[in-house]
C-alpha cells in the first residue's frame, strides 16, 4: 500500500473516531437539521399545494443546513495545538490528505441525510417506493458533491477570520446547481405516480462532482500550508 | 498614462450620454425607459471582462507566485463586483415598466445573481484574512473555482427553468442602426472606464503595500 493512501486512511479514521467518541459535535447537527425540518412544517399548510410541489426543498435546506455544521468542523479539529502544519508536513501528496478529509465528511454526511430522512417521511407522510433506488443514487451523489467542495472550503475558510460565516458564503453560491439537481430529483423519487422524468439532472451531478473532484485534487496543494 | 486615459474618457463619456440619449431614438414600444439599455449592457459586459481577468490572473498567480498578480486579480474582482451590482440595479429599474415586475426567475437573471454572491464570497473571503501569501494563495483558488463554477450554474438554472411555464421570454435584438452605434460607443467608453479603473486600483494597491513595508521596518 502506498504511503500516501495509508494517509488517507489514517485521517479518514481518526476523523470518524472522533466524531463518534465526542458524540455531541454531530448529534447537535443532526439536531439542528431536524429543526429546519420542523420549522418548515410551521411554515406551510400540511395540504397546501405548494407544500406538496416542495416537499423535496425541505429536506434538502435541511440536510444543506446541517453538512455545513458537520464541515466546518473538518478542520477545526485541527486548529488545537496546530495540527495542520503537521498536516502539511506530511511527506505526501496533499491530495491524499484531502481524500482522507473528503471521505470522513462524505461518510457524516450521507449519515446526517440517513438519520433526517426518515423523520422527513413521517412528517410529510412519504412511504418508500420502488424509486427508493434513485433516492440513494440521489443522496450519494449530493453528499459526494457538498462533501467535496465543503471539504475544500473549509480547508480555506479555517485561515480566515469568522470562519463557519465565511465556509457558508463561499459553498452555498456554489453549490447551488447540486442543490437544484438534488431537489428536482427527489421530487421525482418521491411521486408514486407517473414516468421518471429528467434524467439529466442525474448527469449533472455526476458532471458537478467529477469537475469539483478533480478541481479539488489539483488545487489542494495551494491550500495547505503556508 | 492615468492622465492621458483620463482625459481620454471624460469626452468618451460625455459622447456615450450623448448617443444614448440623445443619437439614439426612442424605442417604440418602451420608449424612453428602454436607454438604460446601454449603460445596462455596458456594466453587464464589464463585469464579465472583470471576472475573466480575474479568473486568469488568478491562474497566473499560482502558478508564479508573484504577488502583482493577485493586485491584478484582486483589483478586477472589486471592480466586476460594482458593475455586477450596477447590472442587478439598472436590470429591475429597467424591468418594473417593461415587464411590469422588478424580477423574474429567468435562467439568465438567476445565473447573474448567482455570479453576483459568488464573486461578494471571493471579496468576503478576502476581507476576513490578514495579509499573507496564504490570502493570496486562496483567493485565486477561490477565483479559480467560481469561473469554473459558472456554466454549471447557468446551464442547471436553465434546465430547471425549462420545466416550468417561462413568463416572459427575452425581448428581440434587432436594433437600429443608431442604437447599435450608441450601444457600441457605451461599451468602449467603459471599457476605457474599466481600465482606468483597473490602474487606479492597483496604483493604491502599490502605494499600501509600499507604506506596510516602510511600517514594518521602522
Amino acid at each position: 500500500m502506498s504511503s500516501g493512501l495509508q494517509a488517507a486512511i489514517a485521517i479518514l479514521k481518526k476523523d470518524l473516531l472522533l466524531e463518534f467518541r465526542g458524540k455531541e459535535g454531530f448529534l447537535s447537527n443532526l439536531f439542528f437539521g431536524l429543526m429546519v425540518l420542523l420549522l418548515f412544517t410551521f411554515a406551510f399548510d400540511p395540504s397546501s399545494e405548494a407544500l406538496r410541489q416542495g416537499k423535496a426543498a425541505i429536506f434538502w435546506i435541511a440536510v444543506a443546513f446541517a453538512s455545513v455544521l458537520t464541515l466546518n468542523r473538518t478542520f477545526q479539529r485541527e486548529s488545537a495545538d496546530r495540527a495542520i502544519d503537521a498536516l502539511a508536513l506530511l511527506p505526501v501528496d496533499p491530495a491524499w490528505i484531502f481524500l482522507g478529509k473528503f471521505l470522513g465528511n462524505l461518510a457524516l454526511i450521507t449519515l446526517l441525510m440517513l438519520l433526517i430522512f426518515p423523520l422527513f417521511m413521517v412528517f410529510f407522510n412519504l412511504t418508500v417506493t420502488s424509486r427508493f433506488w434513485l433516492l440513494s443514487a440521489v443522496c450519494l451523489l449530493t453528499a459526494l458533491g457538498l462533501s467535496c467542495v465543503g471539504t475544500l472550503f473549509a480547508a480555506m475558510a479555517e485561515s480566515s477570520r469568522l470562519r463557519e460565516v465565511v465556509l457558508s458564503i463561499m459553498m452555498y453560491p456554489i453549490t447551488i446547481p447540486v442543490l437544484i439537481a438534488a431537489v428536482q430529483l427527489t421530487q421525482q423519487a418521491i411521486k408514486l405516480t407517473g414516468e421518471i422524468e429528467n434524467w439529466h439532472w442525474l448527469t449533472l451531478l455526476l458532471i458537478f462532482d467529477a469537475i469539483f473532484l478533480a478541481a479539488a485534487l489539483v488545487i489542494f496543494d495551494y491550500v495547505l500550508g503556508e | 498614462m492615468r492622465a492621458m486615459l483620463l482625459v481620454l474618457l471624460y469626452p468618451a463619456m460625455l459622447f456615450a450620454l450623448y448617443c444614448a440619449f440623445i443619437l439614439a431614438p426612442p424605442e417604440r414600444e418602451m420608449g424612453e425607459v428602454q436607454r438604460i439599455f446601454y449603460f445596462h449592457i455596458s456594466a453587464a459586459w464589464l463585469c464579465m471582462l472583470a471576472f475573466f481577468i480575474l479568473f486568469l490572473f488568478s491562474v497566473v498567480y499560482l502558478l508564479t507566485g508573484n504577488r502583482t498578480y493577485d493586485v491584478w486579480a484582486s483589483s478586477s474582482a472589486e471592480i466586476g463586483v460594482i458593475f455586477a451590482s450596477l447590472v442587478l440595479i439598472t436590470g429591475p429599474l429597467w424591468a418594473k415598466p417593461v415587464w411590469n415586475t422588478w424580477w423574474t426567475w429567468d435562467p439568465r437573471l438567476t445565473t447573474f445573481l448567482i455570479l453576483w454572491l459568488i464573486y461578494v464570497a471571493y471579496l468576503l473571503l478576502r476581507a476576513n484574512m490578514p495579509e499573507s501569501d496564504k490570502k493570496y494563495k486562496l483567493s485565486a483558488v477561490f477565483g479559480i473555482l467560481g469561473f469554473i463554477d459558472v456554466p454549471i450554474v447557468f446551464m442547471s438554472i436553465r434546465w430547471w427553468r425549462t420545466i416550468h411555464p417561462v413568463v416572459i421570454t427575452s425581448t428581440g435584438m434587432n436594433l437600429d442602426p443608431d442604437m447599435k452605434a450608441a450601444m457600441f460607443v457605451a461599451l468602449a467608453a467603459f471599457t476605457l472606464f474599466y481600465v482606468i479603473l483597473m490602474l487606479l486600483r492597483m496604483g493604491q494597491k502599490k502605494l499600501d503595500y509600499e507604506i506596510s513595508l516602510r511600517l514594518g521596518g521602522l
